[in-house]
């Protein structure tokens, strides 16, 4: 694997939960599908961020680039590596945080380090201290007594410690408070500042996402919808405010903008935009005014699920 | 293998607070148990605690081995580490094989150490002989549950609900032998097979359990998807048990002349000479008899067709009407004998008439078993006479002529009594004949109740041969008159001494042949085929 290839390649990948076998009669039976031809690829040293509702399988995505679940069918690499067959191979190279997980009681936060260190060449002592002093976490605590703050912390320590080419971060900000926020992403970009590595983080906080990412991937309908760069997005996504003459017109806007309308008052978010569009609205005799606004990513992504796709960025631009 | 050991050690910290209060407990009930009831008798602590306390011990471990790391979702955790699925799983077998070990050891530790401590000698030897015989079936029996609750833990994910699973499913196992053996005790296998199963079931519970861990060892399982693996568990534990246990009792259902498993255990020759009865079984095993006429002409064995016979004490003789009669008995609580008239030729069972106490007895259960054992063929209303023997029998014991062969390790022998004389060789005194003019009872001195062994002599008026039975040679005819021995070659099973001097022996391996006192030849008549 040369260092220009993606860490990760997602062709055409499908997954279903339920179900017994992948054919014959009871194959159907109970079987959800989650993905249905998911296309990804995601470059090394990038910090991409998976976008989408929940339930639409973006965590369900990481455990099958971990190799947790088989894809059927599909085909996904991970640092040139077959999940589904090099599972171990790739753990040992990836770092994990969970949304939740799960430790014995007795455990204190040093044991289960003590416990994964055998199982990570390159776990590094230097640097779990490092990390914990840094994110303030008490070796000594017991897990049971940890809270949500210090059980995130926990994990990406234990995702970060033996130096993993590959992160992903499956809502490590989830229900964190600003101050311990703060801190788990200092330490994620800390880790991304020393060496170029490789994260994918799932986070439905925007303000997370435009700080730490630099490419972002919608996941919708059980298939990425939208996956470029963020400041390309950041370009070609434009919100306009448009007044109409006549409240009760009969109004089509150029292009595939996704819109507000309140009346006479519309909002157009474009992800595509181009500005042929804004001058065809100004001459446009059912237009009252156009004005832009203040470009919100909330409301780009909003906006992304329910354009058409061929007009959103694919991966390969 | 420091990973390996990682793990195990994992297992072991989950597990250990409770180890250790099974392993305090143990001493503490045994005690209790002692002083309270059991009085220091070392049977009930060899039999029952220490397998008992063990098996409990593995259970509790084995229930949660997968189940409690499913349940609290610990299971995601350890699924994420960068080992196969496999790997956690041996890790877990591991652990409960190194902990049952351990326990055990502490358990006969602890054991004899107090019974060394508290308990008489002859106690503690009894403990001892129990502990010996624990080595085989009641840890055979404890692996079998434990691998099974091992099963259910994987696939049910409820650490109480694996334990009542593995025990049905053992029970299920177990009763299905029990029934279908009551039934028919053909259709056992045979002890080497349920030996061979005994090991076999273990390692196909946990190759079920290791194959469902594997396949699923993130997530916990659904409703229904629990089910379907549930039904495929047994699926997969009964279906090759019962196929093979099928293969099996066919293999053994299908009985002919000749067959070289077949087993003769006696023969009878009809008065005219011209006919012996062969009653025959499997060997190697405590099945069914299978019951034979052989033309001692020609050699031409004639089977009575489709018949399967159990009991535990028989004879046979044959009538002057040409008919065979079977004699048998049981030595169950209902121990009347039985008489079965069979008509050679086609081998049915023309008249059966039931004795209690060598009296007749019309309504006994063995009517109904017999029943349902032959069908139309029984006729138990028949006319049938009374047999006087307690009143009219003479006992002999006392009088009866020893015959000293210089082996004083002999039981006993009897020539064939045209004339109504018996000799009898006792070695243990411990049994008392009585005489009468068509048979001969004898009863165990010591039994609880006297147990009636019918014995019918076939063939045969003269009365100069006696039989020895020995150990070596096998088997030897005694001359009355002059106390010669004539040895009967070829490791003879039983013989039968004919009116002229002829005698015809059998082997156990089935093969007859008929000796010729006076010329000194011997032909063989019947031999079973060689496979």
């Amino acid at each position: 694997m040369s260092s220009d290839d993606p860490v990760i390649e997602v062709d055409a990948l499908h997954f279903s939960f339920g179900g017994y076998g992948r054919r014959g009669p009871l194959a159907r039976l109970g079987r959800r599908d989650v993905l249905r031809g998911v296309d990804l690829s995601v470059p090394r040293g990038s910090v991409t961020a998976l976008l989408g509702r929940n339930g639409e399988g973006k965590s369900t995505l990481l455990r099958l680039l971990t190799g947790f679940l088989s894809p059927a069918p599909g085909r996904v690499r991970v640092l040139g590596l077959d999940p589904a067959r090099r599972a171990a191979a790739i753990r040992r190279r990836v770092g994990y945080v969970p949304d939740t997980q799960e430790l014995p009681r007795w455990m204190r936060v040093a044991d289960w380090f003590r416990f994964l260190e055998p199982f990570h060449p390159t776990w590094s002592r230097d640097e779990e201290r490092a990390l914990c002093s840094r994110l303030e976490l008490d070796p000594q605590a017991k897990v049971s007594t940890l809270s949500k703050g210090q059980r995130a912390k926990h994990a990406l320590v234990a995702a970060l410690a033996h130096r993993p080419e590959l992160l992903l971060l499956d809502e490590p900000f989830s229900g964190l408070d600003p101050i311990v926020r703060h801190e788990v992403l200092t330490a994620v970009l800390g880790h991304l500042r020393d060496e170029a590595r490789t994260v994918v983080v799932i986070s439905h906080s925007i303000a997370d996402v435009e700080r730490i990412a630099d490419r972002v991937a919608l996941l919708e309908g059980g298939r990425i919808r939208l996956s470029t760069d963020l400041e390309s997005l950041q370009k070609s996504a434009v919100r306009l405010a448009v007044t109409l003459r006549d409240a009760d017109a009969i109004w089509a806007p150029p292009g595939h903008p996704a819109s507000e309308r309140d009346g006479a008052d519309v909002t157009l978010t474009y992800v595509d935009f181009h500005p042929a569009y804004e001058d065809a609205l100004r001459t446009d005799p059912k237009v009252l005014g156009v004005a832009r606004l203040s470009r919100d990513l909330e409301d780009v992504f909003r906006a992304a699920t329910r354009i058409p796709e061929e007009v959103l960025p694919c991966a390969a631009s | 293998m420091r990973r390996f050991l990682t793990l195990v050690h994992k297992e072991w910290r989950d597990t250990r607070a409770l180890s250790l209060v099974c392993a305090l407990l143990v001493p503490l009930a045994l005690l209790a148990a002692e002083l309270g009831f059991l009085d220091w008798r070392g049977d009930f602590a060899g039999a029952y605690f220490v397998p008992g306390v063990i098996a409990l011990y593995l259970a509790v471990i084995a229930s949660d081995l997968v189940a409690a790391d499913a349940a609290t979702g610990r299971a995601r955790s350890y699924a994420m580490l960068p080992v196969r699925p496999a790997t956690l799983w041996s890790a877990k077998l591991a652990f409960l094989l190194v902990a049952g070990a351990a326990f055990t050891v502490w358990t006969l530790a602890v054991t004899t150490g107090l019974y060394a401590a508290f308990a008489p000698q002859d106690a503690i030897d009894l403990l001892g002989r129990e502990l010996d015989h624990m080595r085989t079936t009641p840890l055979l029996a404890i692996a079998a549950v434990v691998a099974a609750t091992v099963m259910w833990s994987t696939v049910l994910e409820r650490g109480f609900a694996a334990v009542g699973a593995a025990l049905v499913t053992c029970a299920a196992l177990v009763g299905a032998c029990m029934v279908v053996g009551s039934r028919n005790a053909e259709l056992l296998p045979e002890e080497g097979v349920m030996r061979g199963a005994a090991y076999i079931l273990p390692a196909l519970f946990l190759a079920i359990s290791c194959l469902t861990f594997v396949r699923g060892p993130v997530h916990a399982s659904g409703t229904l998807r629990r089910l379907v693996l549930t039904a495929a568990c047994l699926l997969a534990v009964f279906v090759p048990t019962g196929a093979v246990w099928a293969a099996v009792a066919l293999e053994r259902l299908h009985v002919e002349p000749g067959d070289p498993e077949l087993r003769v255990q006696m023969h009878v020759v009809s008065s005219d000479g011209r006919f012996a009865t062969l009653i025959a079984q499997k060997r190697h095993r405590d099945a069914s008899y299978h019951v034979w006429t052989l033309n001692l002409e020609t050699g031409q064995v004639v089977a009575l067709p489709g018949r399967r016979w159990n009991f535990d004490w028989f004879d046979a003789s044959w009538g002057d009407d040409g008919l065979v009669r079977l004699w048998t008995q049981d030595a169950g609580p209902i121990d009347d004998a039985l008489r079965h008239e069979i008509d050679p030729a086609t081998g049915r069972i023309l008249r059966t008439r039931s004795y209690a106490q060598l009296r007749e007895s019309h309504e006994t259960p063995r009517r109904r078993w017999l029943q349902r054992q032959f069908g139309e063929d029984v006729d138990v209303n028949g006319v049938v006479h009374v047999w006087p023997v307690t009143e009219q029998g003479t006992r002999r014991s006392a009088d009866a002529r020893v015959i000293h062969h210089g082996r004083p390790n002999a039981t006993w022998a009897y020539v064939s009594p045209g004339s109504g004389r018996y000799v009898s060789v006792m070695d243990s005194g411990s049994q008392t004949i009585y005489e009468c003019a068509t048979g001969m009872r004898i009863d165990t001195v010591g039994a609880s109740r006297p147990r009636s062994v019918l014995h019918w002599p076939g063939g045969g008026s003269d009365d100069r041969f006696a039989i020895r039975y020995g150990e070596e040679p096998a088997m030897a005819l005694v001359d009355l008159e002059t106390g010669r021995e004539t040895p009967v070659p070829g490791g003879r099973a039983d013989l039968r001494i004919l009116d002229d001097h002829r005698v015809l022996t059998h082997t156990e391996s089935g093969e007859i042949t008929l000796l010729d006192l006076t010329a000194g030849t011997s032909r063989v008549l019947y031999a079973p085929r060689r496979d």
